[in-house]
């Protein structure tokens, strides 16, 4: 058996051997991936839909009695109040409303509500738009005027995107930052166990005192560490695909149906290469990184610089890609091109280039990467830095 | 010398930190050489060094007929080592261990596990075989760590604090085994700072002392050089007399 296999193999047994590991680089993305993004969706969703059918108390103070029917029909309970306002401050409503001359006054408390009250908010502001066309109409009645008027014509807006990106458009950048970070998760014990972890044992010592070629050894190591990058990334793939499908049994809920999300054969296939390539360059950075540290904990420090290496770029990138395009170069970006790429694949965008340059400047830069781990893993002064 | 240890002149530095300055002896197939120092002595890194784990200078480093600096590979093929109470991996059995670096040496099915059986008589591997290293005693640990350098039948075996952690039979067997390899005609270079062992199994010993040796000679010879009654009492007298000379 060839040196570099036998270590692969070694590095294998001692990985599947570790249940705890095994458990939450496999199964734990398997459940986390749905639960972690769609959570908390699910129950926003939820609780906005609750809020929507609540009956709230509104507290008024010289309203025409067409506003307070129109206030009933809409499910608030109405009560009179000299002062909305405080009955507001005080907690004896949860909505005020005053009259005043030709206009109202409406109080609430939206910095304690948070999105309850953005909610409530929304339901009074409907309640007045019925009440102001009702009005409307009443008077170009009474002027002999047909209400009709007030519209010339209709407007009526589609969404003609590819249903893929419609679905994915309410989860932003989060949805491929969330399975990279799976990927880097599943690849991080077994790398940095077979690179710090063996310095501080004092069993790598002793493997270079074998005679193995250094590479060897290194080929064998990133091999296994590969393999349990990619079940990671097995993981939450199969994550993703069946967050998608719970989800799907919660959509005809209107709040709801814009979370849902689904990737066909294809998407999905794109999404677990991608997630490979990321994979490898992982590898290579912890490998790299790995082997630079003293101690495994010194090691897990340095790669939660990996970690902020997709988080910053995916808070970014959420917070523009509504007003910008991706060009190429995004692509191109280190660490978080694949995520970028990823984000295509879920928005149906990704073309041929986007994938050649995703995917080969990530292998370039993996190469790089286990370049480097190479030439560190030749520096006596880093192998036996400990 | 095609089966032992020649050295002269090792020298090696960290930077600025002197770690070996200009260290000499030699080792001849059959006959079992003690290194004897404190920590931070330089013993782990003379032992790196003729390994050539560890780039270092010298007029002449030979280990098995082979210079380290030079073809370590073939160095390490000809060589055992083993360091005390370290270099195992927890979720490897004691047989797998072997296993593992018995193919690193070209070693494999039949011939394999008949090594593995001579060693277990030899060692009294035993339930160390079969158990999980994050489950073995301080003592299996060093049973296994020590027959894995005698795995390969080396020519020259290297050992850096055998005896650590080891029980009183698992002790004597050990250096019942670097007996009968000396008789054998190996070359064992025996890193210790536990020197009656060293007594018991050099046939000349080496006092090292901040990256010198300080004297080299017969067990006896270091006893009547320092006027003492024992090896032990013998390098304390040594390493006085280096540090009044310093």
């Amino acid at each position: 058996m060839p040196p570099s296999q036998n270590v692969f193999w070694k590095e294998l047994l001692s990985f599947f051997r570790d249940r705890r590991t095994l458990f939450s680089q496999v199964l734990l993305p398997l459940v986390l991936m749905p639960l972690f993004m769609f959570l908390p969706s699910l129950l926003m969703g939820r609780y906005a839909s609750e809020a929507a059918r609540e009956t709230y108390r509104v507290a008024v103070a010289r309203v025409p009695p067409e506003l307070v029917a129109a206030l009933e029909e809409a499910g608030f309970s109405v009560v009179e109040d000299p002062d909305p306002a405080e009955a507001v401050r005080g907690g004896r409503a949860d909505v005020g409303v005053r009259g005043e001359g030709r206009g109202f006054s409406v109080y609430l408390a939206l910095a304690q509500g948070g999105m309850k009250a953005e909610v409530l908010r929304a339901r009074v502001a409907q309640v007045f738009e019925r009440y102001k066309e009702a009005e409307v109409v009443r008077r170009l009645r009474e002027a002999g005027l047909d209400p009709s008027v007030l519209r010339p014509f209709e407007v009526s807006y589609t969404d003609v995107s590819p249903p893929e990106a419609q679905e994915a458009s309410g989860l932003g950048f989060m949805l491929p930052m969330m399975l990279l970070m799976f990927v880097m998760a599943g690849a991080m014990p077994v790398v940095l166990d077979a690179t710090a972890g063996e310095k501080e044992r004092g069993t790598l010592e002793v493997l270079l005192a074998a005679p193995v070629p250094r590479g060897a050894i290194l080929l064998g190591k990133a091999g296994a560490a590969l393999v349990a990058a990619l079940l990671a990334t097995l993981g939450g793939v199969g994550g993703l695909y069946l967050g998608g499908l719970l989800l799907a049994g919660q959509a005809d809920e209107a709040m709801l149906s814009e979370l849902s999300f689904s990737l066909g054969a294809k998407a999905l296939l794109a999404t677990f290469a991608t997630a490979a390539f990321f994979a490898a360059l992982a590898v290579g950075l912890m490998t790299l990184l790995g082997l630079w540290a003293r101690t495994y904990r010194e090691a897990q420090s340095y790669v939660s610089f990996l970690y902020m290496a997709l988080v910053l770029p995916a808070v970014l990138f959420g917070m523009v890609s509504s007003f910008i395009e991706p060009t190429s170069l995004y692509y191109l970006i280190p660490v978080a091109g694949p995520m970028v790429l990823l984000d295509a694949v879920f928005r149906a965008k990704a073309d041929l280039l986007a994938y050649l340059l995703a995917w080969g400047s990530t292998l370039v830069y993996a190469a790089i990467a286990l370049a480097l781990a190479a030439w560190a893993f030749s520096r006596e002064e880093l192998v036996f830095r400990n | 010398m095609a089966g032992g240890v020649r050295v002269r002149g090792l020298r090696k530095s960290y930077r600025r930190v002197v770690a070996l300055a200009g260290v000499s002896f030699e080792v001849a197939p059959g006959e079992v050489f003690a290194l004897l120092g404190p920590n931070g002595a330089g013993k782990t890194t003379t032992l790196r060094a003729l390994l050539g784990l560890v780039r270092s200078e010298a007029e002449e480093l030979l280990v098995a007929g082979a210079d380290p600096r030079e073809d370590p590979l073939s160095v390490r093929r000809r060589v055992g080592y083993a360091t005390g109470g370290m270099g195992l991996y927890d979720r490897l059995t004691g047989r797998e261990h072997l296993v593992f670096f018995g193919r690193f040496y070209g070693l494999s099915g039949g011939r394999l596990a008949e090594r593995i059986a001579e060693l277990d008589r030899a060692f009294g591997l035993g339930e160390a075989l079969e158990r999980q290293v994050q489950a073995m005693s301080s003592g299996m640990r060093q049973k296994i760590l020590v027959a894995r350098a005698f795995l390969h039948r080396p020519e020259v075996l290297l050992l850096d604090e055998p005896t650590a952690a080891l029980d009183v039979f698992a002790r004597r067997a050990l250096l019942d085994r670097v007996a009968a390899e000396k008789r054998e005609g190996r070359a064992v270079l025996y890193s210790t700072h536990v020197l009656p062992e060293a007594e018991e199994v050099a046939d000349r010993v080496g006092f090292l002392h901040r990256g010198r040796l300080i004297f080299t000679g017969t067990v006896q010879e270091a006893k009547s050089r320092f006027r003492a009654p024992t090896l032990e009492h013998a390098f304390i007298e040594a390493v006085r007399e280096a540090r009044d000379a310093a």
